[in-house]
């Protein structure tokens, strides 16, 4: 089983290396499409004499200009247009005119959202997450070991990158609730490496002189029937959310299909696998004194 | 092994005290099984109103009431529309056509008697739910300070022409900084000036820069008081606001501070941000001046030319408590006021002093130029004559329509702003979306609930029952909780944590069970398994549940509307899905085992069989 194992971890660790390169790439190529939560950007409510779907008024819309949009039905005949604060501003106005005599539209209101509170939620979403990973890693260097800490930190990257590279070829808006399932990634995502990294650590220390490889084989064998029916019930619901929410959860939905998706492959070929290559052995789960340990470490 | 309980005995209280936690969140959650109503309610202080007239009015604007009752001892008609979304709307039309102001909009719970008396309420809907309007304001502190600047140029100006200091000039503010110039010629009259200053204002701060000719003072507060001012604007803005809101009749308002300048405000089922806005952003100030003849601030009189008067109000809208609009004898608006008693002191000295003489009433608004400049726009709306010593009651006229003098009663009882604000994001959900995204959100909470169920039955079979029972616990204990809890909002993104917390939730259960399983496949006997596998998995499940508990309560302190509704339910999850997950199913797995002995010892037997 061993001989199984060994080789389908290594690919699986190269090839989840690979998407991070993929996505980081993917960053360069298709930059991610911010929601108005971050940006700002102009606002046009306008009312229409006739009822119309959405899609179709969507489609009569972009005869009408060049510029990225984003539609929104307020209530009855008011339509809300977003365009990202990029847009110049008389193009939003030649727009206007546009869409008053040819689709005989009554703007209501037309004005200029500021990005203030945009770059406000940036940074201090950005302290919070800066806080929690930290706060996350001293509590998982105390409780297990640095490799494996750095190893759940690394799975977590991988994660979250991927699921904002797909999301950004998607084209799905980043806005707050998809920050809310990336933040519910980052939970499962170490759930996960802290589930196999638990069971690594018991194996190693109960069977000290088995290879560390063949250890956290052992430990993912053991719980691999865990990994599969949690990361499937999970999954299940995501995607009854992705079925059934609307188009209010779909970006919150897509991004958890893929985020916990990444998570199942990252706990099982990163968190598990890249412990070992950073030299884990069963000394490191043994009490020394702090000369000794050092001198263990330094020994080749 | 019969007798679990009897071996245990210190453990034989703790089943009940399970229970009694297990009801108590039960009835908590039962509030929510009675949805609330949303309720107008008129009452008026003059001539009664008939409830079949407030009918036939609501009829005619194609807002049918569902039920319309008048309380005889009161004077109150309350009224239940058919549509309780458009319930707004209708209090407008009220308000307009029966030309009262005392309608408001009441959410009423329909709870039974005995749950309310335990003060049970069901759970807060968010925006995206219930549908309603956003607003994200921004306080602008700067304008606050170059605010108390201008008075304390006032002040220095005064000061100035009374000691009759020389070779001094007073200039603008530039950049919340007030630049003196003086002539080297007097030297004791600038130390003279400093002095009076620094003892009046113990906060500002004096750089000094010397010239060949002239030296120049640059006053501003030092950066402490900055700060504190600052501080101070957004929290009078808050509360002001509050009060604002109050007085348009919406109780389920959130307003909460968001990061340094902005304010949150959330206001469900309000449905035309159009006068919610006016109301909320209006910065009318009122103050009274006595005019002068030389000197002074010039300003615009509202029927023409400008006046001058003595910059330093009389008494300002602060000194204000009441406020009520009406007409005169002609038909005119007018807003009656009622002065606090401070007020009424300051106003008895002047008009005894200035009888005869004029006072003006000074009406100032901040509004957004073309430039998207805040700028103070002021106008002299009333010069009148004092006829004879006033006291704490008075009116003021020339305020326009009927309208506005309702406007500027309503923004003189909830008091007026420090700072101005300005409206930077708004937002309007619309309560037939809301409607959408419950049903929605529901729907997917129960198929992904269904598919749980039915995965673990089958995965685990009797085991699978234990799941199944604590995870429709951890729900119940879950949605008992956000109810009890004070300040708990259900969001969209909120409904999505409910729908992981099932998944997690599941996860110890899973991690559980997979435990016992490996135990009995190495040959322990059930009960023995059950114990060691829920010993085992402890450490895994208290490590996964505190790392997930650490980012959910980062969020919750730094995050603001929908992720910290995410935040709430993912926190308040955690801790159901431990208690109900852990707890609980320890005490309801051995109960399952014990029913299912036979078939379980069988199992147990063959494979353990070398063992014995």
């Amino acid at each position: 089983m061993h001989s199984f194992w060994q080789p389908v971890r290594k690919t699986g660790f190269t090839l989840s290396l690979c998407l991070l390169f993929a996505s980081i790439i993917t960053f360069y190529v298709s930059p991610i499409s911010l929601g108005l939560d971050f940006t700002g950007g102009y606002i046009v409510d306008f009312t229409l004499s006739s009822n119309i779907q959405r899609s179709d008024l969507s489609v009569e819309l972009a005869h009408l200009t060049h510029e990225a949009f984003t539609l929104s039905h307020i209530h009855a005949h008011q339509w809300r247009l977003l365009f990202l604060p990029s847009v110049n501003a008389s193009e939003v106005s030649v727009f206007q005119n546009a869409i008053e005599s040819h689709l005989n539209a009554t703007i209501i209101e037309s004005k200029f959202l500021g990005a203030q509170v945009g770059e406000e939620l940036k940074v201090s979403g950005a302290l919070a997450a800066l806080f929690a990973i930290i706060s996350i890693l001293i509590y998982l260097i105390a409780r297990f070991e640095w490799r494996l800490a750095v190893a759940a930190t690394v799975a977590l990257f991988h994660d979250i990158l991927i699921t904002v590279a797909l999301l950004s070829l998607l084209n799905i808006t980043f806005d707050l609730t998809v920050l809310a399932a990336l933040l519910a990634i980052v939970g499962y995502s170490l759930n996960d490496s802290i589930i196999i990294g638990d069971r690594i650590r018991e194996l190693i220390r109960a069977k000290p002189h088995q290879l560390v490889s063949h250890s956290i084989t052992e430990a993912l064998q053991s719980t691999l029937r865990r990994t599969l029916i949690t990361s499937l019930t999970t999954l299940s619901t995501v995607l009854a959310i992705w079925l059934l929410g609307g188009e209010a959860l779909n970006g919150f939905s897509t991004a958890l299909l893929i985020g916990l998706t990444a998570g199942t492959f990252s706990s099982i070929f990163i968190s598990a696998t890249l412990p070992e290559f950073m030299g884990l052995n069963f000394e490191n789960y043994q009490k020394y004194d702090n000369d000794e340990v050092k001198r263990q470490l330094a020994e080749p | 092994m019969k007798n679990l309980s009897n071996k245990k005995s210190n453990r034989s209280l703790m089943p009940w005290v399970l229970v009694l936690v297990i009801s108590m969140m039960i009835i908590s959650a039962l509030p929510n099984l009675y949805p609330n109503n949303t309720i107008i309610k008129i009452t008026a202080d003059g001539p009664t109103i008939s409830a079949s007239k407030v009918t036939q009015l609501l009829a005619q604007a194609e807002l049918p009431a569902q039920e319309v009752s008048a309380l005889y001892k009161t004077g109150e008609i309350r009224v239940l529309l058919e549509n309780p979304t458009l319930s707004v709307k209708a209090q407008a039309l009220l308000q307009n056509k029966l030309e009262i102001d005392n309608v408001t909009v009441h959410s009423e719970a329909t709870t039974p008697a005995w749950l309310e008396s335990l003060n049970l309420a069901p759970l807060k809907l968010g925006l995206d739910l219930n549908g309603g309007v956003l607003f994200v304001l921004k306080v602008e502190t700067d304008k606050a300070l170059d605010e108390r600047l201008e008075k304390l140029r006032v002040v220095a100006k005064d000061y100035r022409i009374e000691h009759k200091l020389r070779g001094i000039k007073i200039g603008p503010i530039v950049e919340h900084r007030i630049a003196i110039t003086a002539t080297h010629a007097q030297p004791s009259n600038l130390t003279r000036f400093k002095q009076a200053l620094k003892q009046d204002y113990p906060n500002i701060v004096i750089l000094e820069e010397k010239y060949k000719t002239h030296s120049q003072w640059l006053l501003s507060f030092n950066e402490e008081s900055q700060k504190k001012m600052a501080t101070q604007a957004v929290d009078q803005a808050i509360s002001t606001l509050r009060s604002r809101i109050e007085q348009l009749g919406i109780t389920e308002a959130v307003t909460q501070r968001q990061g340094k300048h902005y304010i949150r405000i959330e206001l469900p089922g309000v449905q035309d941000p159009a006068e919610a806005k006016r109301l909320i952003g209006a910065t009318a100030q009122l103050s009274f001046h006595a005019l002068k003849t030389q000197g002074g601030q010039s300003v615009n009189y509202k029927n023409g030319g400008t006046v001058k008067l003595n910059p330093l109000p009389i008494f300002t809208g602060s000194d204000i408590e009441s406020a009520q609009a009406s007409r005169d004898e002609s038909g005119q608006p007018l807003v009656q006021l009622m002065l606090s008693p401070a007020g009424g002191e300051k106003m008895r000295q002047f008009s005894r002093k200035n009888v005869g003489k004029p006072m003006s009433t000074l009406y100032g608004e901040y509004h957004t130029n073309k430039a998207q400049e805040v700028v103070k726009k002021q106008e002299v709306i009333s010069v009148a004559t004092i006829q004879q010593v006033l006291s704490r009651q008075f009116s003021i006229t020339g305020l326009g329509t009927m309208q506005q003098a309702q406007e500027l009663a309503m923004i003189l009882r909830a008091g007026s702003l420090q700072a101005p604000i300005t409206i930077v994001e708004e937002q309007t959900i619309g309560p037939s979306l809301g409607e959408q995204n419950i049903k929605n959100g529901f729907n997917a909470l129960k198929l992904g609930l269904a598919i749980t169920l039915l995965f673990m039955l089958f995965c685990y079979g009797r085991l699978g029952a234990v799941a199944v029972i604590s995870l429709l616990i951890n729900l119940v204990c879950l949605l008992g909780l956000m109810s009890l809890l004070p300040g708990v909002v259900l969001t969209l993104p909120g409904i999505a944590g409910l729908v992981l917390t099932i998944g997690m939730a599941v996860d110890t259960n899973v991690i559980i069970f997979e435990r016992v399983r490996d135990e009995i496949k190495l040959g322990a006997r059930a009960v023995s398994a059950l114990k060691h596998g829920y010993d085992q998995a402890m450490s895994s499940i208290i490590d996964a549940n505190l790392t997930t508990m650490i980012t959910a309560l980062v969020l919750l302190g730094v995050g603001y509307g929908p992720v910290k509704g995410f935040a709430i339910t993912l926190t308040l999850g955690i801790l159901t899905s431990l208690f109900s997950g852990v707890l609980v199913s320890s005490y309801l797995s051995p109960l399952f085992i014990h029913k299912n002995n036979v078939t379980k010892q069988q199992q147990v037997n063959k494979k353990g069989a070398r063992h014995a």
